[in-house]
């Protein structure tokens, strides 16, 4: 199938999406873009302008919280934990050191990235 | 009793036997645990296995029946749902009590996680290279309650990169093979969990299902498989695919399992926004007992045709002359916007995807590839290790959401998705249950549709309605078709009607061929 989607468009998407694509990544997803258009001829021959979007399958309205903090659970000193009454799963609540245990590269409790600002 | 016979026990009868002190926790998990170092060499079902602390935890269940006097509650089905953690015992088995200071009826029965669902100090890559190694600091709610009711987790089972296919192929941890026949797929994106229960390496497993990955494996390794009611089970650390489509639910050997499982994990959430508020119907209770008799049945006219396999079709033609003769009424209904259903979704589901998977970037958590700036150590990092199909997705996604794209393309499938919502509307103002084959065919050869992604992506032809119209929706074996490989039949019910399906379902199940996987066990 041919595509009307050039490598230099491709590239583009990459560069959008955050992916260093190499040449051949981008050939052969220049061609399976053209599954996309093949979808949207086929949604556009029903999706006129009479019909309303669904974004989401059912109709709940938007979930407000209190701007509070979680709590974090009790430990007792048997070692069991009090689970906090009406929210269960308050003891998610990470610490800092928890929330940083996982990066790649962290410092001072903070994480370390490359550089972020351009040369210039 | 001897291992080969409690390995081929459903989860309820283990439970059982718990209760009646016939089998203990630990002696159950060593007979899951011994049959699973023999197999997985054959399958890898699993991308790690946790058996060590599954015996931890089968222990403490054990140790706190018989010699503490902490009780299990009954095994009744009002139990099994309504049970609430109120006080996690120790921090190392995690197991709790209720307020009545008793055990979930269920504890110490074993069960595999798939690897999407976020597992506190556990590894959990949802079958990806950027996050290999990744030991999280949470648990997903439906992980919690899984380990607060004393369930010992077995290991998390092997998918699809991202959940992204329909074959378990694009897993960055190897092939899983369907235990029918170990040339074929076990079907995707949750071959593992769906391997593991045909193969009995586990009484149940959790699977989550955006286009079809619960039901589709279910339907190829001849498995039961619910995607429940978009919002009936918390989403909250499930690794996002789709979030309008994501929904986790159970993978058993049978319907009353399943129904069991989905009470024990569903419920209202907090920490996810589109989880249902109100409780909904018991399941497990709608199985016992279950008829046909009185039923109104729609046999779905779009979801047939050539490209459905003729065994296939017989399996489904036969399971129909056995409803109706149970007395339930059957007619044609017909659905005409499900044809838009696969490209509705094929712009819905990237869209989505490239967006959720943005945070997958090396800095906070998983892997990273070294760049100078912070921004070519991304691109870097997703070039590396993300696959060729989660690229391809992104990529997708990225264009279809690109400025003076986006009403075009995402806002033309969601208006395909309120067609599709009106659609089983009408279909459900004529019946009540609506049925058609699971997949349009047995499980296919490994490597037979790597390449064509198209092709890939009509396996899942039947199942992408019941994601877009967040309905729920189960895969039951019919019976074996082509090649003596299983076949599924997919049942559909109205929102929040899950009950109404696990009713529908127990009741078919009695009537309709009863399969084995053939595994040599020796």
């Amino acid at each position: 199938m041919s595509s009307k989607f050039t490598v230099e468009e491709v590239m583009h998407l990459g560069s959008l999406a955050r992916i260093a694509l190499s040449e051949d990544d981008a050939k052969r997803l220049s061609k399976d873009l053209s599954v996309i258009d093949e979808a949207i001829k086929v949604v556009q021959e029903v999706a006129t302008s009479d019909v309303t979007a669904t974004s989401h399958p059912l109709p709940l309205n938007n979930v407000m919280r209190d701007d509070t903090p979680a709590q974090t659970a009790k430990i007792n000193d048997d070692g069991s934990i009090d689970l906090n009454e009406g929210t269960p799963f308050s003891r998610d609540l990470l610490t800092v050191e928890e929330a940083i245990s996982s990066a790649p590269q962290a410092e001072a409790n903070q994480f370390v990235a490359p550089q972020i600002l351009g040369e210039e | 009793m001897k291992n080969v016979d409690i390995i081929k026990l459903s989860a309820l009868e283990i439970a059982e036997k718990l209760h009646s002190d016939e089998l203990s926790s630990r002696q159950v998990v060593d007979a899951f645990a011994d049959w699973i170092d023999k197999v997985e060499p054959k399958l890898n079902a699993f991308i790690i296995t946790t058996l060590e602390h599954a015996k931890v935890v089968a222990d403490k269940v054990d140790e706190l029946v018989l010699r503490t006097g902490i009780k299990r509650a009954a095994l009744t089905p009002e139990n099994i749902k309504q049970w609430t953690p109120v006080r996690v015992l120790d921090q190392i088995s995690e197991v709790a009590v209720d307020k009545n200071g008793e055990l979930h009826p269920l504890c110490g029965v074993p069960i595999a996680v798939k690897d999407v669902v976020v597992t506190k100090g556990v590894q959990s890559t949802s079958g990806s290279k950027i996050l290999e190694g990744w030991i999280p600091q949470y648990d997903a709610t439906l992980n919690f309650k899984i380990k607060a009711a004393g369930l010992p987790i077995l290991g998390k089972t092997n998918m699809d990169e991202f959940a992204m296919g329909s074959s378990t192929e694009h897993s960055a941890y190897g092939i899983t093979h369907n235990p029918w026949s170990l040339d074929r797929i076990p079907g995707g994106s949750g071959g593992g969990s769906a391997a593991a229960v045909a193969a009995y390496e586990a009484p149940f497993a959790i699977g989550t299902d955006t286009g079809g990955s619960i039901r589709q494996p279910a339907s190829v390794t001849g498995t039961v498989g619910m995607k429940p009611t978009y919002g009936a089970v918390s989403r909250y650390g499930l690794i996002a695919l789709a979030s309008s489509l994501d929904q986790a639910g159970p993978v058993t050997r049978n319907v009353a399992d399943a129904a069991a499982l989905q009470d024990m994990i569903s419920g209202h959430d907090p920490h996810d926004s589109t989880s249902i508020p109100e409780e909904l119907p018991m399941n497990y209770g709608a199985t016992i007992g279950a008829e046909l008799k009185g039923l109104k049945v729609g046999i779905v006219e779009e979801l047939d045709g050539d490209g459905f396999a003729p065994e296939v079709r017989k399996r489904f033609d036969e399971a129909v002359a056995k409803i109706e003769a149970a007395g339930a009424q059957v007619k044609k209904v017909s659905c005409p916007h499900f044809k838009y259903a696969l490209g509705s979704y094929y712009l819905i589901m990237p869209s989505e995807a490239s967006s959720n998977l943005a945070r997958f970037d090396g800095m906070r958590y998983g892997q990273r590839v070294e760049g100078e700036t912070a921004e070519k150590m991304m691109m870097n990092t997703r070039e590396e290790l993300l696959g060729d199909e989660v690229k391809r997705r992104i990529i997708l996604g990225t264009y279809a959401l690109s400025s003076g794209y986006y009403d075009a393309y995402y806002g033309s499938a969601q208006k395909v998705r309120t067609l599709i919502l009106q659609d089983f509307d009408s279909a459900f103002s004529e019946v009540d249950v609506l049925i058609s084959p699971t997949c349009p065919t047995v499980a296919f050869k490994l490597g037979e549709k790597l390449d064509d992604p198209m092709a890939m992506y009509l396996n899942d032809i039947a199942t992408i309605p019941a994601n877009l119209a967040g309905v729920p929706a189960m895969s039951i074996p019919s019976g074996l078709a082509e090649d003596g490989l299983p076949a599924g039949i997919q049942m559909i019910a109205p929102q929040k009607q899950d009950s109404l399906l696990y009713r529908f379902g127990a009741a078919l199940e009695k009537l309709l061929p009863s399969i084995e996987c053939p595994l040599e066990i020796d």
